[in-house]
């Protein structure tokens, strides 16, 4: 059952030659082949280069990486050399990558072993993985439901063991929000710890790449290798930062949470008692809470959906039918191939935000809307250094929902709402993770989300640790 | 609060470079309106005084620089590959003028 295995396990095991890079990618490539029809997590699985690599690993003289023989799910955001990157669109839909994303070198410098492409709404814009031009994938804990998104790709193929790790990108909550929704770890790291370079770019100043794992020691190992200066991207952190690892089993005795009451007042009864449950959980481990002021963050998806969307329409005005992927049929001059390119490529959400984020920016507009977000942004990083100068750490839910059905939520405004508490750390850059808190009376999961200050990301996971030491969550599966 | 007619949601289409069939451009305009009405939530803000938030972190001050030193790039045809069109070492498009 090596599938069921956490990679730090797997990675132990390869190295200890108790089991081969071959027999792990075996195991996982059968498991897609037996549920990913069911589940649309992966577009597609790299099967030679995957099994290549393994026995390059297995025949290996000198000591192996930190993440020997691990397969590792890759949003299709995310660029690997010789390898289509669509972005969930049809405007990408032919795009092969020229050049590796630096993660992607940095996993397989510690012999990871990249096993396919996952699943993403169009551009990463959505909370549900429908609004992916290859179909919508399923929550496998109910396959009539949504994993979340925008990387529920990546969630679901953890949440369903045909990974043991995978990365997404979250840009509003797009791995927090999927990881609640599939009951699995999803980390948002600091923004700056780990590069962006080949990551297709949505809003450059929210964007950051995180893993998926079924525990906190797997978020730490994989975060660990991915934490290091990248001179191609300048937003990039230069100096060295603490790494998670040694930190996992520091004490939590005497350590003071936040809680933001009264932005959570209106929480669903099921999720406020589970919350509280949680609370309990770190009370018993010798932490105190107290209540702060984040009464900011009632402005996080108004600031956000100006912000993000303004960043997005220059960031996707490179796509255009000149330079890469899909050109119209029908375009006979210049101004068309644009045109035609852009409205045949691309699907609603995505002109939405396109057009959304034009508007905030336009002569007349941009004073009101772009440029006010971009004061009450800098409010909002203040209120949260406020907030840590009384609490080492903020405890939050993930998601106001549980996983809903696919195709349930038809209005674009009502799905940006699914992203209440976790823009938040997106708007002031700051590391937090989703870690499975219990379940809901359907058995469907909910997350428990943890907030950290700037670059502290060693102290989240400490947190997520213990606190899975407590409960166990994470040992529950969809397997059944 | 700012109204989104038809003429503005075409304006947009302009702008942003992408055609919209009049079915969508009535949907948009619907939507948009709906979106734009809750972020003008942020009015009620007070933000005298308050600074633009050009970086999310204070470490973040300054922008980084290298030596101008040419460094490893692409091949010609690595790029070329991912056009569309290419023709005699170019990307091809419809004629300009």
């Amino acid at each position: 059952m090596t599938y069921k295995l956490p990679a730090h396990e797997i990675a132990d095991k390869v190295r200890k030659k108790e089991l081969s890079a071959k027999e792990v990618t075996l195991s996982f490539l059968a498991q897609i082949e037996e549920k990913n029809p069911s589940l649309n997590a992966f577009l597609r699985t790299h099967n030679e280069k995957a099994l290549d690599k393994a026995k390059k690993i297995d025949s290996k003289k000198e000591p192996l990486g930190r993440l020997a023989g691990v397969p590792i799910a890759i949003k299709d955001n995310i660029n690997i050399t010789g390898e289509l990157t669509t972005c969930g669109s049809k405007i990408l839909s032919n795009f092969k990558a020229p050049f590796n994303a630096t993660v992607i070198d940095l996993l397989e410098k510690e012999d990871a072993i990249i096993i396919g492409k996952t699943n993403l709404d169009e551009f990463a814009m959505g909370s549900s993985t429908e609004h992916s031009a290859f179909g919508p994938t399923k929550n496998p804990w109910n396959l009539h439901t949504s994993p979340g998104g925008s990387s529920g790709g990546s969630a679901a193929a953890v949440a369903a063991r045909l990974a043991p790790l995978a990365l997404g990108s979250d840009t509003g909550g797009s791995v927090r929000q999927p990881g609640a929704l599939c009951g699995i770890y999803g980390s948002k790291p600091s923004y700056g710890r780990i590069s962006r370079y080949g990551l297709v770019a949505f809003g450059s100043s929210f964007d950051q790449i995180g893993p998926f794992a079924h525990s906190a020691k797997d978020i730490a190992l994989i975060t660990d290798v991915m934490s290091k200066h990248c001179p191609k991207d300048s937003t990039s952190i230069s100096f060295d930062l603490e790494p998670l690892t040694p930190h996992l089993e520091d004490s939590l005795q005497e350590k003071t949470f936040g809680v933001p009451w009264q932005f959570i007042e209106n929480l669903e009864e099921e999720f406020a008692t589970s919350f509280k449950e949680s609370l309990k959980v770190f009370e018993s481990l010798g932490a105190k809470i107290v209540d702060i002021d984040l009464s900011l963050l009632k402005y996080s998806i108004s600031m956000y959906y100006i912000l993000s969307t303004a960043e997005a329409s220059t960031n996707l005005a490179r796509f255009d039918g000149i330079r890469y992927g899909y050109r119209s049929e029908k375009a006979d001059s210049l101004n068309d191939v644009y045109y035609l390119s852009r409205e045949e490529g691309m699907q609603d959400e995505v002109k939405r935000r396109i057009m959304l984020g034009t508007f905030v920016l336009s002569a007349g507009y941009q004073d009101a809307y772009y440029k006010k977000a971009q004061k009450v942004r800098t409010l909002l990083i203040e209120q949260y250094k406020r907030a840590f100068e009384k609490c080492g750490l903020i405890l939050m839910p993930t998601s106001p929902y549980k996983a809903f059905e696919i195709g349930s939520i038809k209005d674009p405004l009502q799905m940006y709402l699914a992203d209440i508490y976790t823009i938040g750390a997106n708007l002031a850059g700051l590391p937090a993770m989703s870690v499975p808190s219990g379940f809901t009376s359907e058995k469907l999961p909910i997350g428990l989300q943890i907030v950290g200050p700037h670059l502290k990301d060693e102290k989240v996971c400490n947190a997520a640790f213990l606190f899975e030491k407590e409960t166990g969550y994470n040992t529950h599966t969809p397997l059944g | 609060m700012s109204e989104i007619t038809l003429e503005s949601i075409e304006h947009l289409s302009l702008l942003s470079r992408i055609a919209l069939t009049e079915e969508q451009k009535k949907q948009f305009a619907q939507d948009m309106q709906d979106i734009v009405s809750y972020v003008d939530l942020l009015q009620e803000v007070e933000v005298d005084g308050t600074p633009l938030c050009h970086n999310v972190l204070d470490t973040l001050l300054h922008t980084p620089q290298r030596e101008d030193i040419v460094g490893e790039t692409l091949e010609r045809s690595d790029f070329l590959n991912s056009a569309p069109k290419q023709v005699a070492g170019l990307v091809e498009v419809p004629t300009i003028l």
